[in-house]
């Protein structure tokens, strides 16, 4: 069940890392979740940023679009969240627009 | 000036424009380094200018780049070039020389971060894809190679199909590779060879974001050896405690606290400084000049004009001084960060607090350091209620109303003015609320914002900046200043009062001051001087509209105080010392408060009573009577609309709570 074939899992499985993301062998995929819900220090793959005003797209030219990983640094409205080895403070409003995959015991 | 070389190169590159002014611009994403590099490349000679027709200022400077002159353009700072925000729509039409009166730049330097590589890449991507010769400055190499980032800056030139120059506009390395490739550059226009896998991921579906970040992941993963941009420790650590749901708010008030303590604190020598050249220089030119309308001109109109306005200069070059050291050192953001969610229950942005807070020194700066927002109507709302913050120039005021209400109560002196101060920040969160839900309406756009790495600031470009900044304020007000002030005078002056034959009241004064045989020579020019002012353009408007002033509880004193104020408020307690006859030097002592104290209506009650004085205080901290500011505001709105309704509906609003509160405080007492 971890050879998902889905392009998620395969994105995850590149090499790509963003802050301390240990290797991303032992991420297994999880059902997918609105990023807000993402638990404190955990990653996630963002599968797909709903919306299309001009917030949502500010947000996709920080990194936060299909395929990248993001980390949860602080949890709360408004968060910080880790993307592309920068922080960036995001309100939930924006973030339930996010959904991710998250990969537990990362 | 040099003469640009002979130009071996001009047959092959047939662009006129080369060879005298070539432009080069700079482009990158925020805290990338362009406005460091620019200093770096500048110095002193730069100004700052708005893009024809836009209220997007940028910074501009000519130099010499080794023989030639190029003019050198810090673009505004963006992630991409999707045109959402006036600054990347500028910056876009710019780049391509779509912006009105403006051939594109000749050469386009593109301000990457090294310790943020992939990041940058996206902007990169899309800079690229204009095909604009462009050279990539690499910038941050000091910090990445402590990070133990180990960039191949020749692999990634190939990767993206241009010239790659690792430099740091911090150490200066690197910066005369810069020159030399841009001079290349200019000789010989080169464009960036596209790698035709921009466009191309089989993974990315139809998000073109993903493609571009799918792109920027292999070119980073191609030329960095160590791809993983390191968290900074100690940023996470200092955020850990400036971002912490109680903490970071503490500090905000910590930090603030600081900063005005700070700027009311040092500013009051440069202003005790001011104050005394421009009563010298009075005084000096007083003697010099004839005693005439022309002379009066001088020393009544211009100088106490222009001083007034340039004492406020210390407090103002301070605040920028100070925001520019904090926004460098990347605290700004965790205060926007921090207030988000407080501000959004007023529908207004969290970026709208800085401004706020900088408007309790003047309301100018803080105009200015609007354009963090990016939502035109949260920029808009936040910029009609910054005036109703205290600026320093309500300071005189209050406390001529404090001492007036409460002379030896220091305890409910100062309750006023926290009161004062009170009522202005409820009256612009209320204000804000008001705007959101009415004229600009729709959801305050919800916070996106980068908390870059915590940077020690450099002072060079904050004190550049500075400069800058109060150039601007100096040309802005300066010029409004100058020219209400000569208007003022003229209406205080014009129509002359013949003093060989002055009206009967006053000559029944001058007789009964004889009769007491006082030296009288100084109380004589004040009883000359009131109803010279009485009998002038402003003394008869006063008396005018007194019955529009009535219903607070003002005389036509009061009203003449007001009026002059309207294009500066600091103006009415010198107007009121004239007015009553104490002189401009009773201004600050008690004898203006002696006269205030004992004048009294017709039926003889004190016309400075308890409600008099509160409808007074609650007016000044309402109404908007500041033309400079009205000048930045059409400045930053781009038209005379916005200052305009800020003017009437702070008049509405102040005269209309004044009027409640004369009313309320008449039926205590
Ligand atoms: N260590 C280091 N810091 C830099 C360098 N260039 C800029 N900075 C700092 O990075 C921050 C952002 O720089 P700035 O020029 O304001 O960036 P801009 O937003 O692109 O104009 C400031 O704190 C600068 O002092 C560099 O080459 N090395
Ligand atoms: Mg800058």
């Amino acid at each position: 069940m971890f050879e998902l074939d889905e392009q998620p899992n395969e994105q995850m499985g590149s090499p790509l890392a963003s802050g301390d993301i240990p290797s991303p062998a032992v991420c297994r995929p999880a059902p997918a979740i609105s990023l807000g819900e993402l638990s404190p220090n955990h990653i996630a793959v963002v599968l797909k940023v709903t919306g299309e005003d001009a917030d949502v797209a500010r947000l996709k030219a920080l990194g936060v679009c299909q395929g990248r990983q993001v980390q949860m640094v602080q949890s709360g409205d408004p968060m910080i969240i880790r993307v592309l080895g920068t922080r960036i403070g995001l309100a939930a409003r924006l973030a339930a627009e996010v959904r991710v995959q998250p990969c537990h015991s990362c | 000036m040099t003469l640009a070389a002979p130009d071996r190169t001009k047959s092959r590159t047939p662009n006129p424009a080369l060879s005298q002014h070539a432009t080069v611009a700079l482009i990158g994403n925020p805290n990338a380094g362009k406005t460091s590099l620019f200093n770096r490349l500048t110095g002193l000679r730069a100004r700052t200018a708005n893009f024809a027709g836009t209220t997007v200022e940028h910074r501009r400077a000519a130099t010499l780049l080794g023989q030639r002159r190029i003019e050198l353009i810090d673009l505004p700072g963006l992630y991409s070039l999707d045109a959402a925000t006036p600054e990347e729509r500028v910056a876009h039409s710019t780049l391509i020389g779509e912006a009105t009166g403006q051939t594109p730049p000749d050469v386009v330097v593109l301000v990457v971060d090294a310790t943020n590589l992939e990041r940058n890449l996206f902007l990169t991507g899309q800079v690229l894809e204009l095909q604009r010769p462009v050279v990539v400055a690499l910038n941050m190499m000091d910090e990445a190679r402590r990070g133990k980032i180990d960039i191949d800056s020749d692999e990634l030139s190939r990767q993206l199909g241009c010239k790659v120059v690792p430099l740091s506009a911090r150490t200066g390395e690197g910066l005369d590779e810069l020159k030399s490739e841009i001079t290349a550059l200019l000789d010989a226009q080169s464009l960036p060879r596209v790698d035709a896998t921009l466009h191309s991921c089989d993974t990315c579906g139809t998000c073109p974001y993903a493609a571009r970040f799918h792109w920027a992941e292999g070119v980073t993963k191609q030329s960095v050896t160590s791809p993983q941009p390191l968290p900074s420790r100690h940023t996470e650590n200092i955020d850990r405690l400036l971002t912490h749901r109680v903490f970071g708010l503490l500090s905000v008030g910590v930090v603030l606290t600081a900063i005005f303590l700070l700027i009311f604190w040092i500013a009051q020598y440069p202003m005790e400084m001011i104050d005394g050249i421009f009563a010298w220089a009075g005084e000096t030119v007083a003697g010099r000049l004839p005693d005439n309308i022309l002379g009066s001109l001088v020393v009544d109109g211009i100088i106490p004009g222009v001083g007034g306005m340039l004492i406020f200069l210390p407090q103002i070059v301070i605040l920028f001084f100070l925001l520019a050291l904090l926004e460098d050192s990347g605290y700004m953001a965790r205060a926007a960060f921090v207030m988000d969610k407080l501000m959004h229950k007023v529908g207004l942005p969290g970026k709208a607090f800085v401004p706020m807070l900088s408007g309790h020194a003047c309301a100018i700066p803080a105009i200015m350091s609007t354009r963090v927002i990016e939502d035109h109507r949260d920029r808009l709302a936040t910029i009609l209620v910054v005036p109703l913050m205290s600026c320093s120039a309500r300071v005189p005021v209050y406390a001529m109303v404090a001492a007036l209400l409460f002379p030896r109560q220091p305890l409910y002196a100062s309750l006023t003015f926290v009161g004062a101060y009170g009522l202005g920040i409820v009256a612009a969160l209320v204000m804000g609320f008001l705007f959101r839900r009415t004229l600009l309406p729709g959801r305050t756009s919800p916070l996106v914002i980068e908390l870059p790495n915590y940077r020690l600031p450099s002072l060079r470009d904050a004190l550049l900046l500075t400069l800058d900044r109060a150039w601007v304020f100096v040309r802005r007000a300066g010029t409004v200043i100058l020219g209400i002030s000569i208007v003022l005078w003229a209406l205080a002056t014009f129509p002359q009062m013949d003093e060989t034959n002055p009206p009967a009241t006053v000559t029944a004064q001058l007789s009964e001051l004889e009769a007491t045989g006082a030296a009288a020579d100084e109380a004589r020019e004040q009883i000359l001087s009131r109803a010279a002012l009485e009998h002038s353009a402003l003394g008869r408007l006063g008396h005018t509209i007194e019955p529009v002033f009535r219903p607070l509880g003002f005389n036509w004193e009061i009203a003449v105080g007001v009026l002059a104020s309207f294009a500066a408020r600091e103006v009415v307690v010198s107007t009121l010392a004239v007015v009553y006859g104490v002189g401009e030097e009773g201004a600050e002592g008690d004898s203006l408060y002696g006269a205030l104290r004992s004048s009294v209506w017709p039926d003889g009650t004190p016309v400075f009573g308890f409600a008099t004085c509160m409808s007074l205080l609650v007016f000044f901290v309402l109404a908007m009577q500041c033309l400079p500011t009205n000048a930045v505001t059409r400045r930053e709105t781009g038209g005379w609309r916005w200052p305009i309704f800020q003017i009437v509906y702070m008049t509405a609003l102040a005269y209309s709570a004044a009027w409640l509160t004369f009313v309320i405080a008449s039926s205590l007492t």
